[in-house]
């Protein structure tokens, strides 16, 4: 069990799902130290928090830095990374620097500082563009992109120290996250914020293809609640993967009909040439999950989207309300 | 070869007719002043309701709301209660810059957000809420940032201290200035630009202006005097060829009582909410017969219009003229609060009539209506010190199309002068 007096490091905590993870241990009373370089990771995410929680902005790839702040920690969550395919193709050292040896070095420190256990977030890339669905921990790996290819190697680390070195890792592969704080720009969902954000400004829609596309959306919160049950579990599930995903896929087209209904709105669609490269189904075999951490997503799509769209139209409200004298 | 006949426009908004007047004699703006001189200088009616969205939409236009359909900064999503800002998307009448062949430069027009495709530059004014969508061509974008180019002043900052709401009011212009002088360089044949810190500084501080010995007299002034400073190069780089057109949205003046239209129709039994603790509009309840939207906008709550309408088409004129007594008889202080209870077919007209409000309503001198559900009594004073004018906004023009200008010019007459 998660103890109170233990300290968690999050890094990447200034990103989408580092900065929700952040939330939820803050709002548990724990005890947390952000490790941020604050690349692709915002201020902004950490508003009101910052009287909270410990920051140390640094970069993963200075090794000194990660060591000073991995002391003290008992759990690392270990969000950092720069989670952009088309960027890894552009510039593929850069990914691999800070995704494959900055993940290294935050092994290497957390072993040095006796860390108990590290949470890696891993990522369904990893499994290519194979056509067998769902996707399950025993297929074979099949990375397509620098970016995948630097995830995987990332699992392959933390499975190296569990079993060479005796550090607890449990690696999470995540699906298509979405939520509140998500960028736009995110290639993962992206599209979710840059729906809704069509939504309120009451802009057309663009479709890549014919829409009916899916993926294994998952809220945010569910993956948070992955985190801190892969941070509770037994140390059996060291080394060990798991698919974190709600297991169910939702085609665009289906978004878009639940987006019309809670906005009440209905926008013109532009469907526009499918994008080349673009996998056409995605869906997470979820029963490891299950089985083992006894774990289940709990928001259904319409509800975490219900709730993303609410972040969104606050978000925006305090904007308004900021410029509005 | 420089194109002949270019047209520049130059807002100000919400700048009142004789405090230009006033400002351009005692030479804090001089530039303006030799313009006065040489050109037609005219009060301009505002929109009803006098608010920036609506009067530019029209500036842009030349069309009434029951036509372009901006009726105000917020509205209801069609059939709900949820309140959303409508914007350039909303906005059914084309720009004039769609309208005509040559390139426009387009800067920080109110309620143009989000930016469309257009032959030209155009970055969006109040409220752009995302950066990525004010901006047209986004390549333009990180000179943008580079520049420090900023879309407003943060105008919460005010409520903290006037102070630091000054100091960011002074970096938004300059910023704008900087941008301004980088654009000009363009090739154009219309030029608009609008400031729009001069509302957001007499909101707060008209009364630095009306008093001269105010702590912030002269900050008030130096505002206007390096926007002068912009028009005197505006001046000097125009040929006799060309035309500069000078106007504001709506006028000024000063506040004395902030007056709650919707604690009035609540305590007059028109508006019922469900849960008094969260006072939204999405919580209006049923036996509700009318609600006001910002500033002053009535609106029935008409039975098939709403999700919990109540209003009968049978009940909707006697319901009207209870609301038109009621306001006609409001007083505070001793003192009428409102000049004119407008219906939508005396001031609308259009396609769009329907989603316009039924009853618009103008205050008197000093009474600043507002439609805010949170307030607990009827008539109080904020932090504001000046308040939205219908009557005094100003036209000045100079060049070859002075004849254009109409006798008693709004702003949906602005776009016939630019012919
Ligand atoms: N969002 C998804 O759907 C998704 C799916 C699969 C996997 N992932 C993985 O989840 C993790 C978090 O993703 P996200 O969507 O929150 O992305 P994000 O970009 O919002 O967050 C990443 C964070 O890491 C920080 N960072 C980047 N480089 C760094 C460096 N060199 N040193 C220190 N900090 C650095 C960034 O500033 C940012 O705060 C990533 O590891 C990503 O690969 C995300
Ligand atoms: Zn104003």
């Amino acid at each position: 069990m998660i103890k109170d007096s233990q300290l968690y490091l999050v890094t990447g905590g200034a990103g989408f799902i580092g900065c929700n993870l952040v939330r939820r241990l803050v709002a548990l009373g724990k005890k947390i130290r952000i490790f941020d370089n604050f690349s692709t990771g915002k201020r902004e995410n950490l508003r009101n928090l910052h009287r909270k929680i410990e920051i140390i902005e640094g970069d993963l790839r200075d090794l000194a830095l990660v060591m000073e702040a991995t002391k003290k920690v008992k759990i690392i969550f270990h969000e950092a990374a720069l989670p952009s395919i088309s960027r890894s193709v552009i510039a593929p050292n850069t990914t691999n620097d800070v995704n494959i040896t900055g993940t290294l070095n935050l092994l290497q420190a957390a072993r040095a500082n006796g860390v108990k256990r590290l949470i890696y977030a891993s990522s369904s890339s990893v499994y290519g563009n194979s056509p067998k669905l769902p996707k399950d921990e025993k297929m074979a790996t099949n990375p397509i992109s620098p970016y995948a290819v630097s995830k995987l190697a990332g699992e392959g680390y933390c499975q190296a120290f569990h079993h060479i070195y005796g550090l607890e890792t449990v690696i999470l592969r995540y699906f298509n996250i979405f939520g509140p704080y998500q960028d736009p720009a995110s290639e993962y969902s992206g599209v979710i914020a840059k729906f809704i954000n069509a939504f309120l400004d009451n802009a057309p829609l663009t479709v890549y293809g014919d829409g009916e596309q899916s993926r294994d959306f998952t809220y945010v919160d569910d993956v948070v609640e992955a985190n801190l049950t892969a941070a509770s579990c037994s140390s059996d599930n060291s080394g060990e993967i798991f698919n974190v995903a709600r297991g169910k896929m939702v085609t665009l087209n289906q978004m878009i009909e639940i987006l019309k209904a809670l906005f009440k709105q209905n926008p013109k669609v532009i469907y526009t040439a499918p994008r080349p490269g673009d996998v056409r189904h995605s869906l997470a075999e979820v029963s490891k999950l299950k089985e083992r951490l006894n774990f289940l997503a709990k928001a259904s799509f319409a509800e975490g989207l219900k709730k993303t769209v609410q972040w969104y139209e606050s978000k925006r409200r305090t904007i308004e309300d900021s410029r509005l004298p | 070869m420089r194109k002949e006949k270019r047209i520049v426009i130059i807002g100000l908004d919400g700048v009142p007719y004789r405090l230009l007047k006033g400002l351009a004699e005692k030479s804090v703006m001089p530039n303006t002043g030799s313009i006065i001189k040489e050109g037609i200088f005219r009060k301009l009616q505002s929109s009803i309701p006098e608010v920036s969205s609506v009067a530019w939409s029209s500036v842009i236009t030349g069309a009434n709301p029951g036509e372009h359909g901006i009726f105000g900064f917020m509205d209801l999503a069609p059939g709900t209660y949820r309140l959303r800002f409508p914007n350039f998307n909303d906005l059914k009448k084309p720009p004039f810059w769609n309208k005509i062949k040559g390139k426009s430069v387009i800067i920080n027009v109110p309620s143009t957000y989000p930016v469309k495709e257009l032959n030209g530059i155009h970055i969006s004014g109040f409220i752009s809420p995302r950066v990525e969508k004010s901006v047209y061509p986004a390549t333009l974008l990180p000179e943008l940032k580079e520049l420090d180019y900023r879309v407003d002043v943060d105008s919460s900052k005010a409520h903290k201290s006037l102070e630091l709401f000054l100091a960011d009011l002074d970096k938004t212009l300059k910023a704008r200035i900087r941008t301004f002088r980088w654009l000009w360089e363009e090739d154009w044949e219309i030029f608009m630009l609008v400031f729009t810190g001069t509302d957001r500084l007499m909101h707060f501080l008209w009364d630095a202006y009306e008093d001269k010995n105010h702590r912030y007299h002269q900050d008030f002034l130096s505002h206007f005097r390096q926007i002068d400073e912009v028009i005197g190069e505006v001046k000097s780089k125009i040929s006799n060829q060309d035309s500069l057109i000078m106007l504001s949205d709506h006028g000024f003046e000063h506040l004395d009582k902030d007056i709650y239209i919707n604690h009035l129709l609540r305590r007059e039994g028109f508006l019922k909410l469900q849960d008094v603790r969260e006072p939204t509009w999405s919580n209006i309840d049923h036996p509700t017969k009318a609600f006001a939207l910002d500033p002053a906008r009535i609106y029935l709550n008409l039975k098939n219009k709403y999700p919990r309408g109540a209003v009968e088409p049978e009940d909707k004129e006697g319901i009207l003229r209870d609301l038109r007594s009621l306001f006609n008889s409001l007083e505070v202080d001793n003192k009428k609060v409102i000049r004119d209870v407008y219906r939508k077919e005396e001031i609308y007209s259009g396609l769009l009539l329907e989603q316009a409000p039924d009853l618009v309503l103008i205050g008197n001198k000093g009474f600043n209506l507002k439609a805010t559900l949170k307030a607990n009594k009827l008539a109080d004073k904020g932090i504001f010190t000046g308040k939205h004018t219908q009557d005094d906004a100003f036209l000045l023009v100079k060049g070859y199309n002075i004849t254009n200008v109409r006798e008693n010019p709004t702003v949906s007459d602005v776009v016939d002068i630019m012919k």
